[in-house]
């Protein structure tokens, strides 16, 4: 079996599978955006900051493609919104390290720990702050928090400066 | 006030503003550059062009914006304000929808592959020419209203970072699940091309629209219960326009043979970043570079028809057991056989069959469910992967042979053709 270069979308689907059997679209956008930047994957992807956060209209017909063929299934969340997505056999039985290396497999399985759980308003929060510190260059948290409320004034003072710390957190556990 | 009578629906009324920007030569040029690229070679009705299509989704757009402010008056003051606002952003919306489009290069989606320079993609395009004169000082100075470039821009293209919810919400509108933009064009085309996969309850839908707080508390565009059988005729309809005419597969293979021709002849292998240049570039000017060029290659295969035929179509399995076998075909097909051949690979455009959040709201409870769960048509729909091997006479016999070296090695149905 041969992943070529969704391999990145197979492996982060695997990983977060491994955690939580609610994964939707924008838990893979949002673990692949810190992952192709803090380089645990090759990046691939072009990201725009959208209604949830970085996103990418190629990735997202890349995992509409992989559901067309079978490899990934997309059914109704029973907890009511949205729906999670899973990979089929024989994809959900490959082993991370086979596919990408014991080192990238190793700070990927800290991010899809750190993400998979989180909803989706709290991602859009975490990688929305990731997207304000590569695109403006900022780093300390008050400029940070105050770039993200300014795009996503929907987004409460306290839930950002969480999120902030939240993704400083996953930065320490992947190993940034 | 003004009128034009549209083939869907019917007279379409228009204030100054919208008269004006219809005049303006980038929304005039549309009328030269075909909705459907070269479909019409193969369904002969298809030869409608973005104009049509523009000011079909501007009057969706004022239509669709009507039945929310009616349905969901509480959330719709708090989105778009008082009714002086409304009547704003009614206008604002309306605008969006017919510029929407107007950034599109010669044969619409066909030119998209010849961005490579300062604009990236035609929303890019799009949202340049809204800002830029003639179009912004229309916006601007015109009307009861003075709209905003930017905001009209941001609602049109989706491009750039929305400055609230209404932003938000208005873009939703135009371009979402359930956005003008795809109910005007999949009836149109449909209509255009004589097939009857486009058909759903365009009235319901529109009529339906209403606003509702997700599960984050934002507020998103929704349905009431009573439209979700018309949404499941759009999202139905939209699958099938795909397989059978956006991705038909002699489209794909004229598509193809248009743009290695403009790569070749085009000045820089693209089409210019300068706007004024750039709006010279229409259909009518594309077909007179092919025949002035003769007989050249892929401009031959489509005026006269020499396109290259499918030679294999893998099957679901096929892609399903190598994740890598598209890009491998392709690989050693380009090496082989350069311009004799090539992958028509519908990955990249997989994205327009997937259904995101779409709310629907009980009227009775005020309660809302993601359709996902509330519909099995939605549930049973799934995108669609299409990859198709093709190439020119001489070589059809080795292709074959090296795509079916490349397949798996058991008993597949395959799509030799």
């Amino acid at each position: 079996m041969k992943t070529g270069e969704l391999t990145d979308i197979v492996v982060s689907l695997r990983l977060m599978n491994s955690v939580s059997p609610r994964v939707g679209r924008t838990h893979i956008h949002k673990f692949l955006y810190l992952a192709e930047g803090w380089r645990l994957l090759q990046p691939r992807h072009e990201f725009e900051l959208y209604l949830h956060g970085p996103y990418s209209r190629e990735l997202d017909s890349e995992i509409a493609a992989l559901q067309g063929v079978g490899v990934i299934l997309a059914e109704a969340d029973p907890a009511g919104y949205g729906a999670r997505h899973s990979l089929q056999e024989p994809y959900s039985s490959l082993e991370a390290i086979d596919l990408v290396g014991e080192d990238a497999a190793r700070g990927l399985r800290a991010l899809a720990q750190g993400m998979a759980t989180k909803t989706v308003r709290s991602l859009e929060a975490i990688a929305t702050a990731e997207y304000v510190r590569r695109t403006f260059g900022v780093s300390e948290l008050p400029q940070v928090r105050d770039a993200v409320i300014n795009l996503k004034p929907h987004l409460s003072k306290e839930e950002v400066e969480r999120a902030i710390l939240e993704l400083d957190a996953l930065r320490r556990d992947v190993g940034v | 006030m003004s009128e034009i009578r549209d083939s869907l629906h019917g007279f379409i009324h228009l204030s100054d503003v919208e008269r004006r920007l219809i005049d303006s030569p980038p929304m005039q040029r549309l009328k030269y550059v075909h909705q459907l690229a070269l479909t019409y070679l193969i369904y002969p009705g298809a030869t409608h062009s973005r104009f049509e299509h523009a000011i079909g989704t501007m009057e969706l757009a004022g239509r669709a914006f009507d039945s929310i402010i009616r349905h969901s008056r509480g959330l719709a003051s708090e989105v778009f304000g008082d009714d002086h606002e409304h009547g704003r952003w009614r206008a604002t919306i309306r605008a969006a929808g017919l510029l929407h489009d107007v950034g599109h290069a010669p044969f619409s989606h066909a030119g998209d592959a010849l961005f490579t320079g300062k604009f990236k993609n035609h929303e890019e395009m799009t949202a340049e020419l809204i800002r830029s004169d003639p179009i912004a000082e229309i916006l601007r100075s015109t009307g009861a209203f003075r709209l905003d470039p930017d905001e009209v821009a941001y609602v049109a293209s989706g491009l750039g970072i929305a400055n609230g919810q209404a932003q938000l919400v208005a873009k939703e509108l135009i371009a979402g699940d359930l956005g003008v933009d795809r109910m005007d064009y999949l009836r149109r085309d449909s209509v255009m091309c004589g097939v009857s996969y486009g058909v759903f309850d365009l009235p319901r839908l529109v009529e339906t629209l209403m606003l509702a707080r997700n599960d984050d508390g934002q507020i998103t565009l929704a349905l009431e219960y009573g439209g979700m059988h018309a949404a499941e005729g759009l999202l139905t309809a939209r699958f099938f326009m795909f397989s059978q005419v956006y991705f038909h597969d002699i489209r794909v293979a004229y598509d193809e043979h248009l743009i290695r021709f403009l790569k070749q002849h085009l000045p820089d292998g693209r089409y210019p970043d300068d706007p004024t240049s750039y709006l010279e570039w229409d259909d009518v000017k594309v077909l007179g570079l092919i025949r002035e060029q003769g007989d050249d290659r892929n401009g031959a295969a489509i005026t006269k028809r020499r396109h290259f035929r499918r030679v294999y179509e893998l099957t679901p399995n096929d892609l399903r057991v190598d994740l890598e076998l598209v890009d491998r075909i392709r690989d050693k097909i380009d090496a082989k056989f350069g311009e004799g051949a090539f992958v028509g690979d519908s990955r990249k455009s997989s994205k327009s069959l997937t259904v995101g959040q779409v709310l629907i709201v009980d009227p009775e409870t005020d309660q809302n469910e993601d359709i996902m769960s509330r519909s099995t048509t939605i549930r049973a729909l799934q995108p669609i992967w299409l990859a198709r091997i093709y190439a020119d006479e001489q070589n059809r016999t080795d292709v074959l042979t090296l795509v079916k070296g490349e397949l798996p090695p058991r008993g597949h149905e395959g799509g030799e053709s």
